[in-house]
C-alpha cells in the first residue's frame, strides 16, 4: 500500500514541486522508470528523490501543538459505538469500553491525527486537489461549505459508480483527478463502505478516512480513529482539515514569492 | 485487545467520585459542564475520562439528565445530552409550542444508542439515535438558566459496578 | 480563470500556463522535468482541438451549401433565412416520414451536432467548483441551497416566535397560491444542466419542505425564482392547441381570445368576445344559416356545458389546410372548406379554448367533456389498385 502511495505521490508531486526549493546537490530528481515499474522496490529506495521537506520526519507545520487532547475530548471525539457494532479491525484503536459503549484512546487518535493533519498540508502545499466526502447527512452541508472556503471539492451526494474510474465515459473527457480524498463518515447509510474508497484505491489516489467503531477501516491510507456521527466531532475535525489545507496553502504562496527572486 | 477500564482504577476512586456528584445539580449541569472549557490543557486521556461525567453517570439506564433540544422537525425533537447520539422524543401534546430548539429539557435516559441483533447477522443493527423519555422542560431558550432543579430519582445514587 | 480551448497547442501548454499565471512566470525552470499540466489536460485539449477544428468545418460547409441552394431556388443569399432553407428542403427533397426528426434538414451545426462538454480549468488543470466531482455540480448546488435556507428558516422561526420585534408576516407560510413549480424542462434550461426526472421529484420535494415550513415566507423572493403562474403551462396537459391568453379589444374595451385550431381539412381562426349577445359570424354566416340541426348542435355545446349561452360572441374563419400546401405547384386549387360537420366542429373546439381563456372556472367542465382536446383524424390517403383508403375493387373470376 504504501509503495502505491509514494509512486503515486511521486507522480503527481515531484513534477509539480518545482515550486518546492531544490537542494543544489540532488541532480537526479525523477527516478527511472525501472525503478519505479519494479514490485519489489521499497518506499526507503525512492526517499532519495522525494523532494526535501518531506525526508526529514519532523512535524514541518506544528500539528502536534495544534491538536489538544481536551478539546478532543470536549469535541466528543471518543465516543464510539456500542460494542455489539463494533468492528474487528478497529479494536486496536479503543481504549476499551464502558457499559457497552466503545471509548478511543484519544492518545492514539492524536497521533494519526497528527499524520493525517501532516499529510494533506503537504498535499496542499504541492498544489493538491483535496476531495471532502461524507455521507452523513446532518453534517453535508458543514462539509460542502468547508470544502468551499478552502477552494477544495466537495462530494456529499449519492456517489455515482465510476465518478473516479470512468470520467472520460461520464463528463465526456477525462479530467484531472482529486489527489488526496478525505472521507468524515466511511459507512453509508447501510453500514456498508463507501464506493469512493474502493474506486480511490483502483485510481491510486490516497484516502484520509475518519472510522468510527464499527467502519472497515480497509483500503483506507490514512485513519483517523474518531466519533463520526456527533455534530461537535464533525466540526472539530473539519476545523483542523481546514486549518492544515490553509497552511499548506499558504506555505505554498510564500515559496512561490520567493522562487522568482532566487 | 480490550483494556478493562474499571478493573485497572483503585477502588479509592471510586467512593471520591461518588462525593463528587452527590448534589442533583450536577447531574443536571451534564450538558453545560461538557461543553465548558477545563483547565487541564495537559491532562491526560484516562484522567480526562476518569473525571468525565459521562463515568460519574454509571449505569445509564433510567438516569435523569438534562439536554438541549438541537432540532424540532414537527412533534420529534432531537435532544443533544452530551453523548455521542441525539434523543429524539415526541413532543408533548401539551404546551407543544414551548419544546422549539434551542430550550434545555430533563430527560430519563434508557439507552446511549438503539441498536439491535437481528437473526442472522453478526452484528448490531444501529439506529444512530439514543432512546430516552422526555419528562418535562427545564427552560426556554432567552432565559439563561434556572439555578436548582430537584430530581426526581435517585440521580444522586449512581451504581457502582460490580467488580 | 481562462477557457482552455482558446489556448495554443499541446506542446507549448506549459508557456501558456506560464503565461496566464503571473506567478509562475520563472521560464528558467527545466522544462523536462517540470510538466505543469497533466495527461488528462492534455487529451482534454487534444479534443477540444479536434472538435473545434470538426466545427469549423461544417459551418463553412453549411455556409457554401446556403450558397448553392439559394443559387437552385433563384433567391438572394440574403433573403435565404431559416425558413427559407426549410421551405427549400421540404421542396426538394419531399418526404412522406411521419417523424419529423426523420425528415431531412439543413440547419447550422452548432444546433444539430452534439455538444463538446467545455470546462472551466484554471492553470493547473483543476476544475472550477467545489461541487465538480459530483457530476450534477449545478442541481446539487441548488439543492444544497434549499437545504441551507430550510435550516435558516427553520432557525429564524424558533428564535422569533412569540417576541415582539419581527414583522408578523414574517413568520407565516410563503403564500404561493397561483403559481406552481417550473417543469424539468425549464429548469434544465435555468440551471443549464441535464438531470433526471428522479432528480427533479427530490428537488420539488426538498422544495415543497422549505415551502411548508412556518416563517418560510422570509424566503419567498428565493421559492418564487422557481415557480411560474399557473396558467402559463395549463396548456401544455392539453393535446393540441393550448388555452389562450385574454386580450382586450382596444376599440370596444371588451375581453376576447383568439386561437387557431382545425379539424379534418378545415383550419379555422376563432374569436371569441366577452359581454356579447351570443351572435355568430362564421365566414360571415350566422348560426342559424347552418340548415343542419346537427351543425348548430355542435356549435352551441361549449355554451351550453359551460352555462353560458348568449353570454359570448363568436367570429370566425376558416380556410382548407389542403389547399395551401405547396408541394405540387400545377394541382387543381380545392375551393371547398371541410364537409357538413368538420367546420362546426373546427370552431367548437377554439370556441371551446376561448370561453375556457375568458372564464377560468369552466375550464375543468370542458375538459372533462372533451371539449378541449384536438380531434387529430385526417382523411385516410388511398391505396393504389384500391379504389379508397380500405375499399377494394369486387374481385371477379374473369
Amino acid at each position: 500500500m504504501s509503495r502505491v502511495i509514494l509512486r503515486n505521490f511521486i507522480r503527481n508531486f515531484s513534477s509539480a514541486s518545482a515550486t518546492v526549493p531544490r537542494t543544489a546537490t540532488t541532480t537526479v530528481t525523477q527516478p527511472d522508470s525501472t525503478t519505479l515499474q519494479k514490485a519489489t522496490v521499497q518506499p526507503t529506495v525512492l526517499k532519495p528523490y522525494v523532494s526535501k521537506s518531506l525526508q526529514n520526519e519532523q512535524d514541518l507545520f506544528g500539528f502536534e501543538k495544534a491538536v489538544h487532547i481536551d478539546e478532543m475530548f470536549k469535541a466528543r471525539l471518543h465516543f464510539g459505538h456500542k460494542i455489539g457494532t463494533v468492528h474487528e479491525n478497529m479494536k486496536w484503536a479503543l481504549y476499551g469500553e464502558r457499559l457497552g459503549v466503545c471509548i478511543f484512546d484519544l492518545e492514539t487518535t492524536k497521533k494519526y491525527l497528527v499524520r493525517a493533519l501532516n499529510f494533506i498540508a503537504h498535499v496542499s502545499m504541492r498544489g493538491g486537489m483535496i476531495l471532502f466526502v461524507t455521507s452523513n447527512r446532518d453534517s453535508m452541508f458543514d462539509v460542502e461549505k468547508a470544502a468551499e472556503e478552502v477552494n477544495q471539492y466537495s462530494h456529499v451526494r449519492k456517489w455515482q459508480s465510476g465518478t473516479l474510474t470512468n470520467t472520460r465515459q461520464l463528463l465526456g473527457a477525462s479530467v484531472r483527478l482529486p489527489d488526496t480524498i478525505v472521507f468524515m463518515s466511511t459507512l453509508t447509510s447501510l453500514g456498508e463502505s463507501h464506493p469512493a474508497i474502493v474506486e480511490a484505491t483502483k485510481m491510486a489516489i490516497p484516502t484520509i478516512g475518519i472510522v468510527d467503531s464499527n467502519s472497515d477501516p480497509a483500503y483506507l491510507t490514512y485513519l483517523i480513529p474518531a466519533n463520526d456521527d456527533t455534530p461537535n466531532s464533525t466540526e472539530y475535525l473539519l476545523r483542523l482539515f481546514k486549518m492544515a489545507v490553509k497552511k499548506g496553502q499558504e506555505e505554498r504562496k510564500r515559496q512561490q514569492q520567493q522562487e522568482p527572486g532566487k | 485487545m480490550f483494556r478493562a477500564i474499571i478493573r485497572a482504577r483503585p477502588v479509592k476512586q471510586f467512593v471520591e467520585c461518588r462525593a463528587a456528584y452527590s448534589t442533583p445539580e450536577s447531574i443536571i449541569d451534564f450538558v453545560d459542564s461538557v461543553a465548558e472549557t477545563s483547565e487541564s490543557q495537559n491532562k491526560s486521556f484516562a484522567s480526562l475520562l476518569r473525571h468525565s461525567k459521562f463515568m460519574q453517570l454509571g449505569d445509564f439506564n433510567g438516569r435523569l439528565v438534562v439536554g438541549k433540544i438541537a432540532q424540532r422537525i414537527q412533534d420529534d425533537l432531537y435532544i443533544d445530552f452530551g453523548l455521542k447520539f441525539n434523543a429524539v422524543c415526541k413532543a408533548p401534546s401539551v404546551g407543544s409550542e414551548s419544546y422549539r430548539s434551542g430550550a434545555r429539557v430533563l430527560i430519563r435516559l434508557l439507552d446511549p444508542e438503539l441498536s439491535e441483533r437481528f437473526l442472522g447477522s453478526n452484528k448490531d443493527l444501529t439506529l444512530l439515535e439514543a432512546d430516552a423519555v422526555l419528562v418535562r422542560l427545564l427552560s426556554n431558550t432567552n432565559i439563561a438558566r434556572k439555578p436548582k432543579v430537584p430530581a426526581e430519582k435517585e440521580a444522586d445514587k449512581p451504581e457502582i459496578p460490580a467488580e | 480563470m481562462i477557457r482552455f480551448i482558446s489556448r495554443r497547442s499541446i506542446g507549448t501548454t506549459m508557456q501558456a500556463a506560464s503565461m496566464a499565471s503571473p506567478m509562475s512566470s520563472n521560464s528558467d525552470i527545466d522544462s523536462s522535468s517540470v510538466r505543469k499540466i497533466g495527461k488528462a489536460l492534455e487529451t482534454y485539449l487534444k479534443h477540444s482541438k479536434q472538435n473545434i477544428a470538426m466545427m469549423e468545418k461544417h459551418r463553412s460547409e453549411f455556409e457554401t451549401g446556403k450558397r448553392h441552394l439559394a443559387k437552385m431556388m433563384s433567391l438572394d443569399i440574403h433573403e435565404l433565412d431559416q425558413k427559407a432553407i426549410d421551405r427549400a428542403i421540404e421542396y426538394l427533397f419531399p418526404s412522406g416520414l411521419t417523424d419529423p426528426n426523420a425528415r431531412p434538414v439543413m440547419r447550422p451545426p452548432d444546433e444539430i451536432l452534439p455538444r463538446f462538454q467545455r470546462f472551466e480549468f484554471d492553470e493547473e488543470g483543476r476544475p472550477e467548483g467545489s461541487r465538480f466531482f459530483t457530476l450534477n455540480p449545478k442541481i446539487y448546488g441548488l439543492l444544497s441551497e434549499i437545504g441551507m435556507k430550510t435550516q435558516s428558516v427553520m432557525k429564524f422561526y424558533d428564535e422569533h416566535v412569540g417576541s415582539r420585534n419581527v414583522n408578523k408576516n414574517d413568520l407565516d407560510v410563503a403564500n404561493l397560491s397561483g403559481s406552481q413549480w417550473i417543469t424539468h424542462e425549464k429548469m434544465k434550461k435555468k440551471l443549464h444542466e441535464k438531470f433526471s426526472n428522479e432528480m427533479y421529484a427530490q428537488i420539488l420535494i426538498a422544495f415543497e419542505n422549505l415551502a411548508q415550513l412556518q416563517g418560510s415566507s422570509i424566503e419567498h423572493k428565493f421559492l418564487m425564482e422557481y415557480r411560474e403562474p399557473l396558467t402559463a403551462s395549463t396548456g401544455s396537459k392539453l393535446f393540441g392547441p393550448s388555452i389562450p391568453t385574454v386580450q382586450i379589444c382596444a376599440e370596444t374595451n371588451r375581453r376576447y381570445a383568439e386561437v387557431v385550431t382545425h379539424c379534418k381539412d378545415t383550419r379555422t381562426t376563432v374569436r371569441v368576445f366577452d359581454a356579447g349577445k351570443g351572435k355568430f359570424n362564421i365566414d360571415g354566416i350566422d348560426l342559424h344559416d347552418f340548415r343542419h340541426l346537427q351543425s348548430r348542435e355542435i356549435l352551441l355545446a361549449p355554451f351550453i356545458v359551460s352555462s353560458t349561452l348568449g353570454r359570448f360572441d363568436v367570429n370566425a374563419t376558416s380556410v382548407s389546410i389542403s389547399a395551401e400546401t405547396p408541394e405540387a405547384p400545377n394541382r387543381i386549387q380545392k375551393t371547398s372548406i371541410g364537409g357538413q360537420s368538420s367546420l362546426p366542429r373546427a370552431v367548437r373546439h377554439g370556441t371551446s379554448l376561448c370561453i375556457a381563456a375568458l372564464n377560468p372556472e369552466c375550464t375543468e367542465k370542458l375538459r372533462l367533456s372533451g371539449l378541449l382536446t384536438l380531434d387529430p383524424r385526417k382523411k385516410e390517403r388511398s391505396k393504389v389498385n384500391q379504389p379508397g383508403a380500405r375499399a377494394k375493387w369486387i374481385w371477379k373470376r374473369r
